[in-house]
C-alpha cells in the first residue's frame, strides 16, 4: 500500500530572515554533522544530528546572540559517551538553548481502524538523512531515498508556543513537520504513528543509556531498553524517557502489552482535531525541574491525501521522573520457578535418602542372614 | 544340536549357490550387487533419501521472521507449521511399518513417502508464493505424512543391504547426512531468501529451493527402489521388511518403568525441538545478533549431534548405565536452558551444552525400552512411545507459540525448564525404582554381558531353538531399527546375531 503524503503541522513564528549562510561542518569525524546558519542580527541556529551515540537524534542549538562558528566547539568525547547535551561548547557568556529530538515511526495494522495490532517501530536513522533546505528558521533533513523528511523549526519568540509540542520551561519551542512521501509497507489498512521526544536542557545533562534485562514478560521479545536520562548538575536523576525497540513483525502486540508505566502521572490527552493534521499530545511537567521531556505521538492513517484521526495511541515508551521503572518478575513466574526447581531438588534429596536407607537395610539384612 | 547341523548344511548349500551366481555375473563391479562397491553406491543413494526431509523440516525455523512478516501471522500461528508435521505421526507410527510390509512393500513405500514429502513442500511453496497461510499449513501436513516413515524405509534398506559392523557405519552415515541437511537449511535459507528480494515471492522462492531438494530425494528413492529390485533378482533374495509387529493389547502389560520412560521422552523432547523452532528470534533480540549468526547458533544442536551421537553411542555401549547417562543428559539440558534464560552469557555456551546433552539422552534413553520389555512387544512399545512423542510435540509447539506472543521468551524458557524438571523427576523416580528392583536399567556393560552369557547358557541347556531359526531375524531387525535411529553402535553380541539375520536376508 502506498502512503500518500502526510504532513504534521507546526506553526511557529518566523524570525526575520535577511540573508542566510549555510555551512556544513563536521566537528567529529563520522559522528556528527552540523549545519550552521549565520544570520546577522538574529540568534544563530545550528542543527546537529548525532550518529555516534547508538541512537539517532536531531538536535537544535540556538544562541541568544550571534556567534561565529569559530567561537564554539563540539565536545566529541562527550558525544561518544552518549551525551546529547552539553556537546556544543559555547563561548563564555553566551546563553544557549539546546534541544534534542528523537523520532520513530510506529506501524500498526488490523482489520478495522478501531483495533490496531502493533507491527513495528522504525527509528528514523540519521545516517540515512542529509540536511537540505536550510533557512534561518528551519532545517529539513531528508532521507537519502527521499521518502521521509523531517523539518524542524525554531520558535524564537519568547513564551510558550500555541501549538504542540509544548515546552514549559524554555523560551523557545520546537515544532516538527513530518513529510512522508511514498513510504511503502506491507500491511493492509495500516496506520502510522510518529513519536517525537523533545527535551529542553537548561543546566541539565542528558545522556542516552542502553541496558538489557532478562525479563521480557511485559514486553515480549524485547530485552534491550534505551533511556534518555536527564540529570542535574549534582547528578540527581530528573526525568527519563525510556523505550524498548520492537522486533519487526515478531509479535502481535496489544497496546496494553507495551512497556507502560507511570501512566497515571501523564497529563490527559490533549486532542486537537481542528486542523487537517490531528495531533495527540502527551506531556509531562515536573515542578521545579529544569528539564522538560515531551513525548508527542501523532497517529494518522492513509485515506487518500488526508490524515485522519485515530483512536489508538501508540504507547511505545514511558516518560517520567527519576529513573525508569523496571518491572520485576511476576508472582506467577517466580512461583513457577520455585516450584519446578524446588520439587526437583526435593526429589533428589528425598530419593537419595531413600536409597541410602534401602541399601543400609539390605546390608543389615544380609549380615543378619549370614 | 541336530537342528544346528541342519542349519549349517543349509547355509553351506546357500553359500555355494551364491558363489556360483557371483562367478557367473558379468558386469562392472559398480553394477555388481555381489561387490562391496555396489553396496556402497546404494548407501550413497539411500543417504540422500531423507536429506530433503530433514532440510525442509526446519525451513520455518530458519526463516521465522520472514514467515511471520510475509504471511502476516503471529508466533502461535507460526508454530502450527511444526505442530501439523507431528499430528499425522501420532497415528502413522503404528501403521507405517504395516503399510510398508503388507500393503506397499519397501520400495513403493519409500517412493510414496518421498513423494509425499516432495508434494507437501511444493504445496507449502505455492502457499508462501501466494501469501496463503492455510495452504502452507496444508503442505506441512502432507509433508508430515511422509517424513517419519521415510526414515523407517531408509533404515529398513540399511538393514537389508548391510550387515555386522558395517551397520554401525551405515547408520552413522545416514544420521550424519540427515543432520547435515538440517544444518545446511539453517545456514543457507536466509541468504537464498535475500537473493529473491523481499515479500511473498521471496519466501515462496526459498521454499521452492527446498522443494527441488526434495525432488532430488525422490529421485534417490526411485533409484534405490530400482537398485533394490535388481539386487533382489540377481542375488535371489526376498524383499526387506521393517519387521514391525504392533499388538495394541500388549500395552496393558507394559510395566510402570516403560510409562516413566514415555514421560521422560515426551517431557524431554518438547523442550528441545520447539525451542529450536523459536530460538532464532530469541538469539537476535536478546543478544543483538544478526540473523546469520543466530542461524549458525541454532544449527549447532544438529551439527553437534551428527558427531556426538556415534561417540556417545559408543560410550554408552561400552560403559552401560543407560539410566545414569540419561539423567545426566537431562540435567545438562536443563542447565543449558537456565543459562540461556537467566544470563547473558554467550549463547554458544548454552547451545553447545544442549547439543551434547541431546545426543547423550538419545543414545541412552531409547535402548532402555528393550531392557524392560520382551522382544515381541518392542514394536508396539516403540511405536507407542513415538506416537506419544509426536503428540507432545504437536501440542506443545502450539502452546510455545502462544507463550511467546503473550508473555515473551523468559516465560517460554521457564515453560521448557518446567518440562525438563518433570523429565528429571521421572528419571529420578525410575532410578530409585530400578535400584529397588533388579537394577537392569543401570547395569554396567560387564554386568550386561555376564547376564547375556548366562541367558545363552540357559537357552542351550533347555534346548531352545537358536534365534536365527525362528523369528529372531525379524526381532533383531526390530531392535536394530530403533537403535539405528539414534546411531547407537550395535553391541558385539548383537552384531553376531545380525550377521545371521542379515545373511538370511541376503542369501535367501
Amino acid at each position: 500500500m502506498r502512503v500518500c503524503v502526510l504532513v504534521v503541522t507546526a506553526v511557529v513564528a518566523l524570525a526575520t530572515c535577511t540573508q542566510a549562510t549555510t555551512q556544513v561542518y563536521q566537528p567529529c569525524a563520522g559522528q556528527a554533522d552540523a549545519v550552521l546558519l549565520a544570520q546577522p542580527g538574529v540568534p544563530s541556529q545550528y542543527v546537529f544530528t548525532w550518529s555516534g551515540v547508538g541512537l539517532p537524534t536531531f538536535g537544535i542549538t540556538s544562541f541568544k546572540q550571534p556567534v561565529d562558528a569559530k567561537d564554539f566547539s563540539v565536545n566529541c568525547s562527550r558525544l561518544a559517551e552518549g551525551y546529547v547535551s552539553d556537546v556544543v561548547v559555547t563561548p563564555a557568556g553566551v546563553e544557549d538553548h539546546q534541544s534534542t529530538t528523537l523520532a520513530s515511526l510506529i506501524e500498526f495494522s488490523g482489520p478495522t481502524l478501531d483495533k490496531g495490532e502493533f507491527v513495528r517501530r522504525t527509528i528514523l536513522d540519521t545516517l540515512t538523512f542529509k540536511p537540505v533546505n536550510m533557512t534561518s528558521s528551519s532545517a529539513t533533513l531528508v532521507s537519502t531515498d527521499n521518502l521521509i523528511a523531517v523539518t524542524m523549526e525554531v520558535n524564537t519568540k519568547s513564551g510558550i508556543s500555541k501549538t504542540n509540542p509544548h515546552n514549559f520551561f524554555a523560551t523557545n519551542s520546537f515544532s516538527v513537520d513530518l513529510v512522508i512521501s511514498g513510504y511503502t509497507y506491507n500491511s493492509t489498512k495500516s496506520r502510522l504513528a510518529m513519536e517525537i521526544v523533545t527535551t529542553t536542557l537548561e543546566r541539565s545533562v542528558v545522556r542516552i543509556e542502553q541496558s538489557r534485562d532478562i525479563n521480557d514478560e511485559y514486553s515480549p521479545s524485547i530485552f534491550r531498553r534505551t533511556t534518555l536520562q536527564s540529570t542535574d548538575n549534582t547528578g540527581a536523576n530528573e526525568a527519563h524517557h525510556a523505550w524498548k525497540p520492537v522486533v519487526f513483525g515478531n509479535t502481535t502486540r496489544k497496546s496494553t502489552n507495551m512497556t507502560v508505566s507511570f501512566i497515571g502521572e501523564l497529563a490527559a490527552l490533549d486532542y486537537s482535531p481542528a486542523n487537517t493534521y490531528p495531533q495527540h499530545i502527551i506531556t509531562a511537567s515536573y515542578d521545579g525541574a529544569r528539564t522538560a521531556m515531551n513525548v508527542v505521538n501523532v497517529t494518522f492513517s492513509t485515506k487518500g491525501d488526508k490524515a485522519t484521526a485515530e483512536k489508538i495511541i501508540a504507547w511505545g515508551s514511558i516518560v517520567g521522573p527519576g529513573k525508569p521503572f523496571v518491572p520485576a518478575m511476576s508472582t506467577t513466574l517466580l512461583a513457577t520457578n520455585i516450584t519446578s526447581y524446588g520439587v526437583t531438588i526435593f526429589a533428589f534429596i528425598a530419593g537419595s535418602i531413600y536409597l541410602l536407607v534401602l541399601r543400609a537395610t539390605r546390608a543389615t539384612h544380609s549380615s543378619q542372614t549370614v | 544340536m541336530g537342528g544346528n547341523s541342519g542349519s549349517d548344511d543349509a547355509k553351506k548349500e546357500l553359500k555355494s549357490t551364491r558363489d556360483d551366481d557371483e562367478s557367473n555375473y558379468k558386469g562392472c563391479n559398480l553394477c555388481n550387487p555381489f561387490h562391496w562397491s555396489h553396496r556402497f553406491m546404494f548407501l550413497f543413494v539411500t543417504c540422500f533419501l531423507s536429506f530433503g526431509n530433514y532440510f525442509v523440516y526446519d525451513n520455518p525455523a530458519a526463516l521465522q521472521d520472514q514467515f511471520k512478516e510475509d504471511l502476516n501471522i503471529n508466533t502461535s500461528q507460526f508454530m502450527l507449521t511444526y505442530s501439523l508435521y507431528s499430528w499425522p505421526n501420532v497415528f502413522l507410527c503404528f501403521v507405517g511399518g504395516f503399510l510398508m510390509d503388507k500393503v506397499l512393500g519397501l520400495r513403493w513405500g519409500a517412493i510414496l513417502f518421498a513423494a509425499l514429502v516432495t508434494v507437501g513442500q511444493c504445496v507449502s511453496a505455492v502457499g508462501a508464493q501466494t501469501g496463503s497461510y492455510p495452504l502452507v499449513l496444508a503442505g506441512r501436513f502432507i509433508f508430515g505424512l511422509g517424513g517419519e516413515n521415510l526414515a523407517v524405509a531408509q533404515n529398513t534398506y540399511a538393514v537389508s543391504w548391510f550387515k555386522g559392523k558395517e551397520l554401525n557405519m551405515v547408520f552413522g552415515l545416514q544420521l550424519s547426512f540427515s543432520r547435515v541437511g538440517s544444518t545446511v537449511n539453517m545456514n543457507i535459507m536466509k541468504p537464498i531468501y535475500d537473493a529473491f528480494g523481499e515479500g511473498d515471492h521471496a519466501l515462496g522462492g526459498a521454499l521452492w529451493i527446498g522443494g527441488i531438494i526434495c525432488v532430488f530425494s525422490l529421485l534417490c528413492a526411485l533409484l534405490a527402489g530400482w537398485l533394490d529390485k535388481r539386487a533382489a533378482r540377481i542375488l535371489k533374495r526376498g524383499d526387506g521388511e521393517t519387521g514391525e509387529v504392533i499388538q495394541l493389547k500388549d500395552i496393558l502389560d507394559f510395566p510402570v518403568s516403560f510409562w516413566l520412560m514415555c514421560v521422560i521422552c515426551v517431557a524431554y523432547y518438547v523442550a528441545v525441538f520447539p525451542f529450536i523452532g523459536l530460538a532464532l528470534t530469541f538469539y537476535q533480540q536478546k543478544w543483538g545478533l544478526i540473523q546469520s549468526t543466530a542461524s549458525t547458533i541454532n544449527s549447532l544442536v544438529y551439527v553437534i549431534s551428527a558427531v556426538a551421537s556415534p561417540a556417545f553411542g559408543y560410550l554408552v555401549d561400552k560403559t552401560g548405565r543407560n539410566l545414569s547417562w540419561c539423567i545426566l543428559g537431562i540435567i545438562a539440558t536443563l542447565f543449558s536452558h537456565m543459562l540461556l534464560a537467566y544470563t547473558f552469557v554467550n549463547p554458544y555456551a548454552g547451545v553447545i551444552v544442549m547439543g551434547f546433552a541431546y545426543s547423550l539422552v538419545a543414545c541412552a534413553l531409547w535402548p532402555m525400552v528393550a531392557y524392560v520389555l520382551p522382544e515381541h512387544q518392542l514394536g508396539t512399545a516403540y511405536g507407542f512411545m513415538q506416537a506419544l512423542q509426536n503428540l507432545g510435540l504437536a501440542v506443545i509447539s502450539m502452546v510455545a507459540g502462544m507463550i511467546v506472543d503473550d508473555n515473551g521468551y523468559l516465560w517460554l524458557e521457564m515453560f521448557f525448564c518446567a518440562w525438563l524438571c518433570l523429565s528429571l523427576l521421572c528419571g529420578v523416580l525410575l532410578f530409585f525404582m530400578d535400584a529397588a528392583g533388579s537394577g537392569i536399567l543401570n547395569w554396567s556393560a560387564e554386568e550386561r554381558a555376564k547376564q547375556d552369557k548366562e541367558e545363552e547358557k540357559r537357552s542351550l541347556l533347555t534346548n531352545e531353538p537358536e534365534p536365527t531359526q525362528i523369528l529372531a531375524a525379524t526381532n533383531q531387525q526390530i531392535r536394530l531399527r530403533y537403535m539405528s535411529r539414534l546411531n547407537i553402535p550395535i553391541p558385539k553380541e548383537q552384531s553376531v546375531a545380525i550377521r545371521h539375520s542379515a545373511g538370511v536376508g541376503v542369501l535367501k
